[in-house]
């Protein structure tokens, strides 16, 4: 049997897959089954992102302009919520690795504070590069809605402008870089007005394609959470070794 | 199948819908000057500015004037031209007052004028979010004078995702004084909607100050919710002495259980098992039992699925053993299959 990919073992983890589908009942694959069910249930208990600015990660389909359900919505954000904590958890989750020396000073850190919450902001990016893809066009319109995009878009771009200057004066150049880059973007979608013609959407859409954000968004906020986990390593070896001086 | 049906069925429908959305009426022709603005546009984001300014001449009184001024004056600044970026914004705020560009004119002017090293007064600014703009800057030069600006914010009437973005301004730079802050908005008692943010930064940036904070507004607070919160800032500050207090102690079962599954997760085997209890709190046990999984504790399941009586819980074992990549569980999978 095949193995299973990440995407369909947490819609097999969310009962969102055919029922008579079955799963390969290896270890990799049941043993990470079994993690997406566990951060699941984590997820129970956590804060639930605002589901309109969450990362879609469903497979979506190729037309565009595909008017997607509200449900769809709903269960895309659910997913991409568990996907970025199955991402955050899962590193718990496994066997941890011999840890790097740890920091000089692994104690109070407030630049860990920027790398969160740009992380989280180049989540909540993604998710509204990868709607503007699929934006709602009613049975029949002549012009697709942007409304939902442009107001996320306007909310992003005032925490990108913060941001972007945190980065700057704590001269974190790469992050203050990729949201300098973003900047344009966002305003570009913040100013596009509620409702365009298919026609004009996709100029827009092309435009953003063109730039390539959405891949460097991607990339960044990858090696945005690899660097958090080394911190909170490096973090987790400083207390341990605290608690055996006490 | 039922999902797999409606998914194809609104699909098909949607799919529908698309086709007339595209058969609408084209948009008009392209003109010369829609060219321009658009290449111009695409020139910006891939941060070709000199070559969008070339492309934004003479646009200025097209019907994309206002974004063609407000781009030459996005791209000036972005060239560090930020006498000519403010004289451009100038413009714009001239010729079309009532452009949808001025709030982002706005927050342009005001970047410019902090690049060129002028200072700009957070309490002149227009708007909530540009304010912020300015006391963050300030807090670079002036952290005494910005904080109690931060604490008009959030103790305003300001949108909560302007007194969010607030929150982390004091975070970033606020040092003792704004932990302090952070720590009045984490108690909940003024800013419910703001505690489980400060208790968030105040797990990852307060090292073991934060946490010794943190640890005094879960003695304080009757909120679970807020407790729940603390727990994941212990874990994911790696605080297991705190995280093995809740679960050895803590009135509440569920909060219990969320330190054993966060202990789990930050990979304590031995105090784990010290916390497995068998059939005689069974949730507790089979916190354990998910908790060691977490963290690959195939040795130490083993171990317990050996002295354990109770078959159910032995069940709990064997399924999460059945589940490790380890050649301790598999061989004791195949001891059982042999028995």
């Amino acid at each position: 049997m095949k193995h299973a990919d990440e995407k369909a073992l947490i819609a097999h983890a969310m009962g969102l897959d055919d029922g008579d589908e079955r799963i390969c009942d290896c270890a990799d694959c049941q043993r990470e089954l079994a993690q997406i069910q566990a951060t699941l249930a984590t997820l129970s208990s956590w804060e639930v992102p605002e589901i309109s600015q969450r990362p879609i990660l469903l497979p979506e389909p190729k037309a565009r302009g595909v008017r997607r359900p509200l449900w769809a919505g709903v269960w895309a954000g659910a997913i991409a919520a568990a996907l970025i904590a199955a991402f955050a958890l899962g590193r718990f989750s496994r066997p941890v690795a011999p840890l790097a020396k740890p920091a000089a000073t692994a104690n109070a850190d407030p630049s860990r504070v920027l790398l969160v919450v740009v992380a989280d902001h180049l989540d909540r990016t993604q998710a509204l590069l990868v709607e503007l893809e699929h934006p709602l066009a009613a049975p029949g319109a002549r012009t697709v809605d942007l409304s939902l995009q442009q107001s996320g878009a306007r909310e992003l771009l005032a925490s990108n402008r913060l941001y972007q200057q945190g980065a700057d004066r704590s001269g974190d150049r790469k992050i203050a870089q990729l949201l300098a880059g973003l900047e344009p973007i966002l305003l570009q979608i913040a100013q596009s007005p509620d409702r365009v013609t298919a026609a004009e959407w996709t100029k827009l859409e092309d435009r953003i394609a063109e730039s390539g954000i959405l891949f460097q968004v991607r990339v960044a906020d990858e090696n945005l959470q690899a660097t958090l986990r080394k911190s909170l390593l490096n973090q987790e070896q400083h207390n341990q070794e605290q608690h055996k001086a006490l | 199948m039922k999902t797999v049906s409606l998914l194809a069925l609104t699909a098909i429908a949607a799919t529908g819908c698309f086709a007339q959305a595209s058969a609408a009426p084209k948009a008009p022709a392209k003109t010369a000057t829609d060219s321009s603005y658009e290449a111009a546009l695409s020139d910006i984001n891939a941060a070709k500015f000199d070559a969008a300014l070339a492309k934004l001449q003479g646009l200025q009184d097209s019907k994309d004037g206002d974004g063609a001024l407000y781009w030459e004056a996005y791209a000036q600044s972005k060239l560090r031209q930020n006498t000519e970026a403010l004289a451009t914004l100038n413009r714009l705020q001239s010729e079309y007052p009532e452009s949808k560009f001025r709030a982002d004119a706005e927050a342009l002017a005001l970047q410019s004028k902090l690049d060129a090293g002028q200072k700009v007064q957070p309490g002149m600014q227009p708007n909530d979010d540009l304010k912020l703009l300015a006391i963050n800057s300030l807090m670079g030069t002036d952290a005494t004078q910005a904080l109690p600006m931060l604490e008009k914010v959030l103790n305003g009437n300001a949108s909560e995702p302007v007194k969010s973005r607030a929150l982390f301004v004091v975070a970033q730079n606020g040092g003792s004084a704004g932990q302090d802050i952070l720590v009045h908005i984490a108690s909940g008692s003024e800013h419910p909607e703001l505690s489980q943010q400060a208790v968030r930064y105040l797990g990852m940036s307060g090292g073991a100050s934060g946490r010794d904070a943190l640890a005094k507004v879960y003695a304080a607070t009757s909120s679970n919710d807020l407790k729940a919160s603390i727990l994941r800032s212990y874990m994911l500050g790696g605080d297991k002495t705190r995280l093995l207090a809740v679960a050895k102690s803590d009135a509440s079962p569920e909060l219990r259980q969320s330190a054993i599954r966060d202990l789990g997760l930050i990979g304590d085997d031995t105090d784990l098992v010290s916390l497995y209890a068998g059939p005689s709190d069974r949730a507790t046990s089979e916190a354990v039992i998910r908790g060691l999984f977490l963290h690959n504790g195939a040795e130490q399941l083993v171990a317990l699925a050996r002295k354990e009586q109770d078959p159910e819980l032995k069940r709990s074992i064997v399924r999460e053993l059945s589940l490790t990549h380890s050649k301790v569980a598999e061989a004791y999978l195949m001891e059982l299959l042999n028995q």
